[in-house]
């Protein structure tokens, strides 16, 4: 499989969603939710990523900020991506902050484990590994949502 | 402009999170963005941030005909744009736009619900009435209003007994979790949208409900929005205050009558109201 390319035009995600679409249910609507269309099984990635929002400054003991509404607002159209494509049963990620306002999601699949670090500014550094060997790592900015896909189908062959 | 004294159901413990009450209207000259911007120095002490969003489309109550569909081209010289005028609390809001003006209050830790007859018609009458007199000391006609809205936001958290979003018999009064037979099971997700036609067709109550997961405490929640629109007989500030106490009377009493009289015990539904 080909790495995600750096030249590509079409970003996913990193722009916060125009308004509305994060505030379910009626026009003007101010109080922000999440509506799902995936599956129950993935509700507690969605609230493990909402929640990475709250953290205290310094959480890391580093002086950083919490993660970016902007890597929050990619891991979820990640999240709700997967749906679309068929990936909704891959395996829960895990999820957690990265120092500078990032959030890393890591999924594992039998030998192979695929981590997508998601930064400020629509920038993701990925790393793909097998049998405990990294065997690929890259740094994309404004990557299209399809390249995140194949990434991600790399985990089921 | 008093409130007609109605005895609406009362709770003191409602689940609503958020009210919107709002005007649609149409005006003769287009909203350039320095109408925004000067509006915004006049109420700059009350709403200090400022932000911009996309469009609402415009929604009518159409009555005993199709929905008109909308041919032709239109030149658009004003400016699109939304804006949203926001309170230092967070939790209020006015959003403008070249034909909508809306006034929001929501939670956002454990405020209160501000009461409609104290708090939330009086603050949209205050201004709208500012509003207008604002366009016409910039020189432009009286805005036509053309429906008026009123939303009620509720999140109902699920019960420490019931955890499954689906669990929906316990708290709306006309759904049942029975089948007729034995093949399906507890639904992984519900949504509905339902309608209402109010009298002499003055609009409409909309029911929506729908699971999302709260972005503020990524909380699972379940949200019922009820929306009451319709035509005023006219512009005149009285009979938009007029329907939208129309409206919200809707509103509360749709919502007592969907809800089950065990939830209303939970919200501390007031005796014999």
């Amino acid at each position: 499989m080909n790495g995600p390319s750096n030249t590509a035009t079409m970003s996913f995600g990193y722009v916060e969603p125009p308004a509305e679409a994060s505030h379910a249910g009626v026009q003007g609507q101010w109080s922000e939710v999440v509506d799902w269309p995936w599956g129950v099984h993935q509700i507690p990635s969605v609230q493990r990523l909402l929640s990475l929002k709250n953290l205290e400054r310094d959480w890391d003991s580093y002086g950083s900020q919490p993660p970016s509404e902007a890597a929050i607002a990619m891991g979820l159209t990640l999240l709700k991506g997967l749906v679309d494509v068929g990936l909704e049963n891959l395996t829960t990620p895990r999820i957690n902050p990265v120092s500078g306002g990032g959030v890393l999601l890591e999924w594992e699949a039998g030998s192979r484990e695929l981590e997508l670090e998601l930064l400020s500014g629509g920038v993701v550094r990925y790393l793909k590994i097998e049998h405990g060997e990294p065997i690929q790592e890259d740094t994309v900015t404004h990557p299209m949502f399809s390249q995140m896909q194949d990434l991600l189908l790399w985990l089921t062959p | 402009m008093p409130l007609p004294k109605r005895d609406l159901p009362d709770f003191d413990a409602p689940p609503v999170i958020e009210t919107l009450l709002g005007v649609q209207f149409s005006s003769t000259k287009q909203f350039p963005t320095r109408l925004y911007t000067e509006y915004w120095k006049r109420i700059m002490s009350r709403f200090p941030s400022l932000e911009l969003q996309g469009p609402l489309p415009a929604v009518t109550e159409e009555f005993g005909r199709p929905q008109a569909l909308a041919f032709g081209i239109q030149l658009v010289q004003g400016d699109e744009s939304r804006y949203w005028y926001i309170d230092e609390s967070g939790t209020r809001l006015l959003q403008i736009q070249k034909d909508r003006f809306i006034h929001n209050w929501r939670r956002i830790k454990d405020e209160p619900y501000p009461h409609y007859d104290e708090d939330i018609r009086p603050r949209f009458e205050k201004e709208w009435v500012e509003f207008c007199s604002f366009l016409r000391e910039k020189g432009y006609d009286k805005p036509v209003v053309n429906q008026c809205e009123v939303t009620y936001v509720n999140h109902i958290e699920p019960g420490e007994d019931s955890t499954h979003v689906g669990d929906l018999s316990k708290v709306i009064s006309c759904w049942s979790d029975t089948y007729s037979g034995h093949f399906l099971k507890q639904p992984e997700t519900i949504t509905f949208n339902i309608r209402y036609v109010m009298p002499e067709n003055r609009g409409r109550l909309h029911i929506i409900g729908q699971p999302v997961i709260r972005k503020r405490d990524a909380k699972q929640v379940f949200q019922l929005n009820l929306t009451a629109r319709g035509k005023p007989k006219s512009s005149e500030l009285h009979d938009i205050l007029e329907w939208l106490d129309l409206g919200r009377e809707w509103i509360v009493r749709g919502f007592t009558d969907f809800t089950t009289p065990e939830m209303h015990r939970l919200w501390k539904r007031k005796e014999g109201l």
